[in-house]
């Protein structure tokens, strides 16, 4: 079965790019959300490998999408990268305690992304 | 963040359905093109970032005038969005210029402070001359070319031109903390939306 990573972005700008070199860089499928709700949905539903994920988003940011990821034992282990333009320690260690893996800052830069999901799905690589 | 979009705004702004395929045909149409340019560059090279970037913000315009029917606001709301995405500037401002005096107004904005849209109204001459110069500019802070700019803390004035002389303007002012400044890479996005958000927002 394919591997699959969820990308989670309420700017259609980022999914876009990023969906792009994903698709470019490796064999992984995507799926995608908008906001933190529709993130933790689809976490559950579709059981993805690894979740790239914005911070600040409406309905549910990305620290609480990631704390209540946490809590279901499927998505204990799941790789969560959280991708912001606040790249603050305050922001930073906050990510971590909410039980993300790493910190991606906007602009993304093509390798520094890529070589984060290659860092973590080491399968997925295309070339 | 709130984007903050001005009144009267959609009623002067709405454009033919023609108009809109055509944009659209367009936008489409270098979306592809720079889909290709990136597919065709080597893994991790440098202008990687920069086709992605050119791809995604031409593609995000296209989806807007499609989302827009025929109402700018979805424009508008879109560049605040590359801005803030692609270029790491989340103090934006969206400018019309008024076509018989040189005032301008504000069609939308994010993160600008009152400070901001201060000197807007005060420069505003000076600003519209600026603009009506038909080229992106980069603001060197250190550069006495630059001083007016820099001193209202502006880091880039991109005019929007359909073809012949420019009817709006973005206003780019500081950027992210772990940005250092807008460099050769942002100048290929900043003249894309020079050319293209022109055409969405004010017509041909």
């Amino acid at each position: 079965m394919p591997t699959k990573i969820l990308i989670v972005d309420d700017s259609n700008t980022t999914l876009l790019m990023e969906e792009m070199l994903i698709k470019k860089y490796t064999k992984l499928d995507v799926t995608l959300a908008h906001d933190g709700q529709e993130a933790v949905a689809k976490a559950l539903s579709e059981h993805p490998s690894m979740i790239l994920m914005d911070v600040v988003m409406p309905k549910m940011d990305g620290f609480a999408a990631c704390r209540e990821m946490r809590r279901h034992a499927t998505l204990e282990k799941v790789p969560i990268i959280l991708v912001t333009s606040r790249g603050e320690p305050e922001n930073v260690e906050a990510g971590f305690e909410s039980g993300c893996n790493d910190y991606l800052t906007k602009p993304i830069e093509s390798h520094e992304l890529i070589q984060m999901v290659i860092n973590y799905l080491p399968v997925g690589r295309n070339h | 963040m709130p984007i903050k979009t001005e009144k009267g705004f959609q009623a002067s702004t709405v454009l033919d359905n023609k108009s809109d395929a055509s944009l659209v045909d367009q936008l489409e149409e270098r979306a592809r093109a720079y889909l290709s340019q990136c597919s065709q560059t080597l893994p991790y090279a440098e202008n990687d970032t920069t086709w992605s970037q050119l791809y995604a913000a031409t593609h995000r315009l296209r989806l807007a005038v499609l989302a827009s029917g025929g109402n700018r606001i979805a424009v508008a709301d879109a560049v605040l969005e590359i801005g803030s995405n692609l270029l790491g500037c989340e103090e934006i401002a969206v400018l019309k210029l008024h076509e018989d005096n040189p005032n301008m107004s504000i069609l939308a904005s994010v993160g600008i402070t009152a400070e901001h849209r201060q000197a807007l109204h005060v420069h505003a001459g000076k600003i519209w001359a600026e603009i009506l110069r038909g080229q992106v500019i980069i603001v060197d802070n250190s550069a006495l070319k630059d001083y007016f700019l820099a001193n209202l803390g502006i880091s880039a004035l991109v005019p929007l031109t359909p073809p012949h002389a420019a009817k709006g303007a973005i206003v780019f002012f500081n950027l992210l903390p772990h940005r250092q400044g807008f460099s050769s890479r942002d100048r290929e996005l900043l003249g894309l939306l020079s050319v293209y958000v022109g055409p969405c927002l004010f017509g041909k």
